[in-house]
């Protein structure tokens, strides 16, 4: 059996490469991908705990939390596209409207 | 009945002048300018006639009759001399009586013939409508000064004729020598105000009233008080001495007496009928008017009386003498004028007022008919160069004149009748007149002891000498000889007009016969008892001195020795002209190169002029530069320092304002901004950037909970 301390490994260098994904890249589909990608990362070690604690809410709570990345993606595809439509591109150093 | 209305007599004129004044330039042609303006003096002469013939049928010592119009200044009761509480009332008031009546007549009777002769005078100049206008101002205002019932009415017209001489005599307005003449007389005329002003206020502290009647009827009982301010105390009759030679001031400035005689011979400046109204026959015979009109108290002032008479006599011989080395003709007619009046003050101040308001009457025709008649001179000469083209000769000047007697011959007898009458030949009206002024000198000497008068009489019986040789001078240069000028201009003299020449014949005749009113006693004596119709006349009008007290009677003899001697000294004047200028004409020349300084002084009139130039005008000159600087430096100095000062700090202010008020509240806004934009700098706006900041505070909590 995989001891969880490699599934936690696994799933910090996913969440890291999730974190990096959001900072570094200036494609707002990507940032959404990577953004996909951290709340994987929380995934594995929802059901990584579950398994570890004999618990299954921990899994249910993975299925809730993919739903809702689910939806979460609807919206963030439709911001994507109003993006678009307003600048013509998504890259997202063109959207700086938050600068003080 | 015409009496009650002698008010008109001074209103018509002023009719008259409102009339041309306004409308009479635009409006009105010159005939119907001209026909105004006489018809108003007109009738005046006509009221003053009636009304004079009215008194005539009155009892002598009811002809006084005072018309009250209305009151005019009425001011509150004042504390005054000898605890006297009067009230300043003044009424406007008109006060006819012999004197006022004889006045009265001559001013209209002389003025109303100058009024028509300056209808030919004037026809062509510019401005006949103006010269109407002041005239009958003029006459207005003498009136007024004539006829006025109390002594400020005889102020208004005092000053009234002051303005008109300035208006007349600066008539040729846009010629500088005229404008500078007009402003001599009323600067010269306002010097001898002042006097008169300060005599009337005695007048009214001593006696409480400036009404004639009031004023003359207490003057026994002021006599008696004198004049009692508190403590202060002077004498009657020093009191009437004061008043006599303040008022007497006054005389000088009008009457053009030394020491304020040097306006009258630049006031021919003026058109030569302004000449003859003014300075010969009106305005300058104020001053005796006045006097004679104060005889009153003049004849309670013995110092007064004397200060009267000698400057009367110096004036007299002096303007006399410079009269002898003129060439410009009315000139010497000015000269002459200044000497006439000087002997009239003479008889005042031998308390003969009736003799010098005779010489008045006299001298108003005589003297009127020579500048008339100079008058039309002028005209024809100036008429003559017109036509020759002569613009730079000078038609004044009698050394461009003679032989005129052929050439003018109307005025050549109405000249040489006037001359006659000036110089004191017996049986023309100067004779008269001049006559009475020395004896009564000479009796003032003689039976009241009085010895100064000699030096009076001597002084005038010189005068007479010189006047006869220059007024004889004056009729040998311009009548007598060959004409000096050119053949072309001889061609272009001709007699004046008509409407010139009547009022010459008028005055001649004047001239002639005026002096058989005041036909001396002594003649009428022997001469079919003839009475002297004016000192009768004259008498209630005139008060005479108590102080002379006659130490003996003058005989016959006597006064026919001084008769015959004053034609004597009149046919010597006559004499040497006659030898200088008709006989030996080389001689005047001979003699003002032997004397050429004393003829140089004389001719330049004694440099009087330039005198007074170097004292008073100079004077006031500097007075008023010094003023000046007073007030660039020292004035304008305080209010230019008030301003710099102001300047000065405001602009401390200012700064202190910029740099020190501005200057906290912008380090309080830069210090604010300055912090801003420390942290503006986090602000990018992009999302990855905050999150970036989040994560670092992730990455730095974790550590922090790692490493701790």
């Amino acid at each position: 059996m995989i001891p969880i301390s490699h599934v936690l490994i696994y799933s910090v260098i996913l969440f890291s490469i999730g974190v990096l994904g959001v900072l570094i890249r200036r494609n707002a589909l990507i940032m959404l991908m990577s953004l996909e990608l951290m709340m994987n990362a929380a995934n594995v070690n929802l059901i990584a705990f579950s398994r570890y604690l004999d618990n299954v809410a921990g899994q249910v709570f993975a299925i809730f939390v993919m739903c809702v990345a689910a939806s979460e993606v609807a919206i963030g595809l439709a911001i994507a596209v109003a993006l678009y439509r307003n600048k013509n591109s998504i890259q997202i150093d063109h959207f700086n409207e938050l600068k003080g | 009945m015409f009496m009650k209305y002698i008010w008109l007599v001074p209103l018509f004129p002023f009719i008259g002048t409102f009339i041309n004044g306004l409308v009479g330039r635009k409006r009105f042609s010159k005939k119907t300018v001209a026909a105004i303006a006489n018809t108003t003096v007109a009738l005046s002469f006509i009221l003053m006639v009636l009304s004079v013939f009215e008194l005539a049928k009155l009892p002598a010592e009811a002809r006084n009759v005072t018309v009250h119009l209305f009151d005019w200044i009425n001011v509150g009761a004042a504390h005054i001399s000898n605890n006297l509480n009067a009230v300043f009332n003044v009424a406007w008031e008109f006060k006819l009586d012999p004197l006022s009546a004889v006045m009265g007549l001559v001013v209209t009777g002389v003025g109303f013939v100058i009024h028509i002769y300056s209808i030919g005078y004037m026809w062509e100049e510019e401005g006949f409508a103006r010269y109407f206008a002041y005239l009958n101002l003029f006459m207005g205002s003498m009136l007024i000064l004539v006829l006025g019932g109390n002594y400020l009415m005889m102020f208004i017209g005092w000053e009234g004729v002051g303005l008109c001489s300035y208006l007349l005599i600066g008539y040729y307005f846009d010629k500088k020598f005229a404008s500078d003449a007009g402003k001599k007389a009323f600067i010269v005329n306002r010097v001898g105000d002042f006097g008169f002003v300060i005599g009337l206020m005695f007048i009214f502290v001593a006696f409480g009233s400036l009404n004639f009647d009031q004023v003359f009827s207490r003057v026994a009982e002021v006599y008696q008080m004198g004049f009692n301010y508190g403590n202060w105390h002077i004498s009657g009759q020093m009191l009437f001495n004061i008043i006599g030679v303040c008022l007497f001031i006054g005389a000088t400035g009008k009457s053009a007496q030394i020491p304020l005689y040097v306006w009258l011979p630049d006031a021919m400046a003026g058109p030569t009928p302004v000449s003859a109204l003014i300075h010969a026959a009106t305005m300058v015979t104020s001053g005796l008017y006045m006097i004679a009109r104060s005889s009153a108290i003049y004849s309670n002032a013995p110092i007064a009386l004397m200060v009267v008479g000698l400057v009367g006599a110096t004036t007299a011989l002096f303007s006399a003498i410079i009269g002898t080395a003129q060439y410009d003709i009315k000139k010497v007619l000015a000269y002459s004028t200044v000497s006439q009046l000087g002997y009239m003050f003479m008889a005042m101040g031998a308390a003969a007022y009736w003799a010098g308001i005779f010489h008045v009457m006299t001298h108003a025709f005589f003297k009127a008919c020579l500048f008339l008649g100079s008058g039309s001179i002028i005209h024809a000469m100036h008429h003559a160069y017109h036509k020759t083209n002569e613009h730079h000769k000078d038609p004044q000047d009698m050394r461009n004149m003679g032989g005129l007697r052929k050439l003018m011959p109307t005025t050549y007898w109405t000249f040489l009748i006037a001359t006659l009458a000036i110089a004191g030949i017996p049986g023309f009206s100067g004779f008269f007149s001049k006559d009475e002024i020395l004896w009564k000198n000479a009796e003032m000497a003689l039976v009241y002891g009085h010895k100064i008068y000699w030096f009076y009489w001597l002084l005038g019986a010189i005068a007479a000498g010189f006047t006869a040789f220059y007024m004889f001078r004056l009729v040998f240069m311009t009548f007598f000889g060959e004409f000096k000028g050119t053949e072309e201009e001889k061609k272009h003299i001709h007699e004046s007009p008509k409407v010139m020449t009547w009022p010459l014949i008028i005055l001649a005749a004047g001239a002639l016969l005026g002096g058989y009113l005041g036909f001396p006693q002594l003649l009428g004596k022997y001469l079919g008892h003839i009475p002297n119709m004016l000192e009768e006349w004259l008498e209630p009008a005139l008060r005479h001195p108590h102080f002379l007290r006659a130490t003996h009677h003058a005989s016959e003899a006597v006064e026919f020795g001084f008769m015959g001697l004053s034609i004597l000294i009149a046919l010597i004047g006559i004499g040497i002209a006659y030898l200088f200028y008709i006989k030996r004409p080389d001689l005047p020349e001979k003699f003002v190169n032997t004397f050429s300084g004393v003829f140089h002084v004389v001719h330049n009139k004694f440099f009087v002029d330039e005198i007074y130039e170097a004292m008073f005008v100079q004077a006031t000159k500097n007075l008023g530069t010094y003023l000046w600087g007073f007030d660039v430096w020292v004035v304008d100095g305080i209010v230019n320092g008030a301003r710099h000062f102001t300047i000065m700090v405001s602009e401390a202010s200012g700064y202190f304002d910029r740099i020190v008020v501005d200057g906290l509240v912008n380090i309080v806004g830069q210090t604010v901004e300055g912090i801003g934009y420390l942290f503006r700098r986090v602000q990018t706006g992009y999302v990855q950037t905050y999150a970036f900041v989040m994560a670092l505070g992730f990455i730095v909590l974790i550590g922090y909970y790692i490493f701790r």
